[in-house]
């Protein structure tokens, strides 16, 4: 527990922590420690080092959900998310840095610092979870709690080369969560692999992998993966384009069968999710918005001050067209099993640039790919898929039907030991 | 609440809600006349979770 954190210290300019807990995490390892000799395990996240994104509520340290609004915040309980991991033995050594209150995805913080990432220490680590996959391609910390809300958990894990899963919604409590947008929200694991990811999210859920072990020489085998070409492979750099369809052919090599497949209605997201979005933000912070508007970065307030001007006849109207978008993917998924696209067009920008290396302005680009299952509420998950000639991470986003998570964890852990990049960066 | 802003803020404001408006206004003419008897998204993936 001091190694790691000694790391977090040693590594403090990274900015992935806005609250590093010494004292807590020492003490805590202690009473596990004496736990274990006296031949009391709570299960496989005994004594393990955990972090947490800092709008997941934790029982007595403050909770800033990356806003000066809320940095002296201090809840009186842990979210049911934290909770489940401390049940079983998890240590919190930490709350991550993130984009002020979710709402972006650069987490550059006005008021915390800018999370480096630690491929590039001049590139953003994406966000809104950037803390938490900043610390995660460290080597601190061998999980960590994230939420999603447009992509808050992929998008970070594909631009810092860590794994992470963002359930169907629901499936992991939003309860001690700070809310972005009640209903495009998600809580969900965050870690370097894909094992350590699922024993994450059977340790939030409850729900465990009790499927037969599939053949070693073609694991996938019968497995259909959708690929639908005109929306998430246009327009994506060079790199990402060959790394992703790389790891489709490795999907192959594996025994799965990839198909082309279209969702007529998938254009329609990106407004349904972002009118929703800026509506349920400004309803939620309104009364802030209106009397302290000083106290938020100026993308945030700007974004906040939208949602205001938000008819809610645009709202329901948004809400309504968000269900043939849903019906659209429950169709798809009648024919495949998965989806696979890239997580990210492009790979992590220097930080301050506001265009992506494929030319899309860098919100609009970075939620393009990840939002439609954040509009659609359907589980999703980002895994490293290959590097940038500028040692860069690529992430490959895998896409199922609702409450197929461990589908996804079993194929992304197929692929990972396939195709394991194998690197940490040099920090 | 634009004529209350100072002048940067408020023409960056203006800026972002007109491409929203336009993106809104595609989309409205997709939205379904008559959803009623649909239950509510959140509660049913709730559910199934």
């Amino acid at each position: 527990m001091r190694s790691q954190l000694d790391r977090a210290q040693k590594l403090s300019e990274l900015n992935a922590f806005i609250s590093l807990l010494p004292d807590e995490a020492i003490a805590e390892a202690r009473r596990l420690d004496g736990m274990r000799r006296r031949g009391e395990v709570l299960g496989p996240l005994h004594g393990i080092p955990v972090t947490a994104k800092d709008l997941v509520w934790s029982k007595g340290s403050r909770t800033t959900s990356g806003s000066k609004i809320y940095a002296d915040f201090v809840p009186d309980r842990d979210a049911p998310a934290l909770a489940s991991l401390r049940a079983r033995g998890a240590v919190l050594l930490g709350k991550t840095n993130l984009h002020e209150l979710a709402y972006g995805v650069s987490n550059v913080n006005p008021h915390y610092g800018t999370a480096r990432n630690p491929w590039d220490r001049t590139r953003i680590s994406g966000g809104s979870s950037g803390g938490s996959a900043v610390a995660l391609a460290s080597g601190i910390g061998y999980g960590s709690i994230g939420t999603d809300t447009g992509g808050s958990i992929r998008i970070p894990s594909s631009l810092c080369g860590v794994v992470g899963l963002k359930p169907t919604y629901g499936r992991v409590s939003r309860q001690g969560v700070t809310p972005l947008s009640w209903s495009l929200d998600h809580v969900g694991p965050m870690a370097r692999t894909v094992e350590d990811v699922t024993l994450l999210y059977e340790a939030m859920t409850g729900e465990s992998d009790e499927a037969p072990e599939p053949p070693k020489s073609a694991p996938l085998r019968g497995l259909r993966v959708g690929l639908h070409p005109r929306y998430f492979f246009e327009n994506l750099a060079p790199e990402v384009d060959s790394s992703v369809r790389s790891a489709l052919g490795t999907l192959e090599s594996l025994g799965a069968a990839v198909v082309e497949i279209d969702v007529p209605e998938i254009e329609l997201q990106g407004a349904c999710r972002n009118t929703i979005a800026f509506a349920e933000a400004s309803c939620y912070h309104e009364k802030n918005i209106r009397t302290r508007p000083q106290d938020y970065g100026d993308d945030t307030r700007d974004l906040l001050r939208l949602g205001l001007l938000v008819p809610a006849t645009d709202y329901l109207a948004a809400l309504r067209v968000r269900r043939v978008v849903v019906a659209s993917f429950r169709r798809a998924f009648e024919d495949i099993d998965l989806f696979a696209a890239p997580s990210t067009p492009a790979a992590a920008p220097p930080i301050g640039a506001s265009v992506l290396d494929n030319g899309e302005e860098l919100r609009t680009g970075l939620l393009r790919l990840p939002g439609p299952f954040n509009t659609t509420g359907f589980p999703a998950l980002s895994l490293p898929c290959g590097f940038t000639g500028d040692g860069l991470p690529v992430g490959l986003q895998l896409a199922a039907a609702p409450r197929r998570e461990l589908l996804l964890l079993r194929v992304a852990g197929a692929f990972e030991r396939q195709s394991s990049p194998g690197r940490s960066p040099a920090v | 609440m634009l004529e209350d802003l100072p002048p940067p803020d408020a023409e960056r404001l203006k800026r972002r809600f007109d491409a929203w408006r336009e993106a809104m206004d595609r989309l409205k003419s997709k939205a379904p006349q008559n959803p009623e008897d649909e239950p509510l998204f959140a509660s049913e993936l709730e559910r199934e979770s």
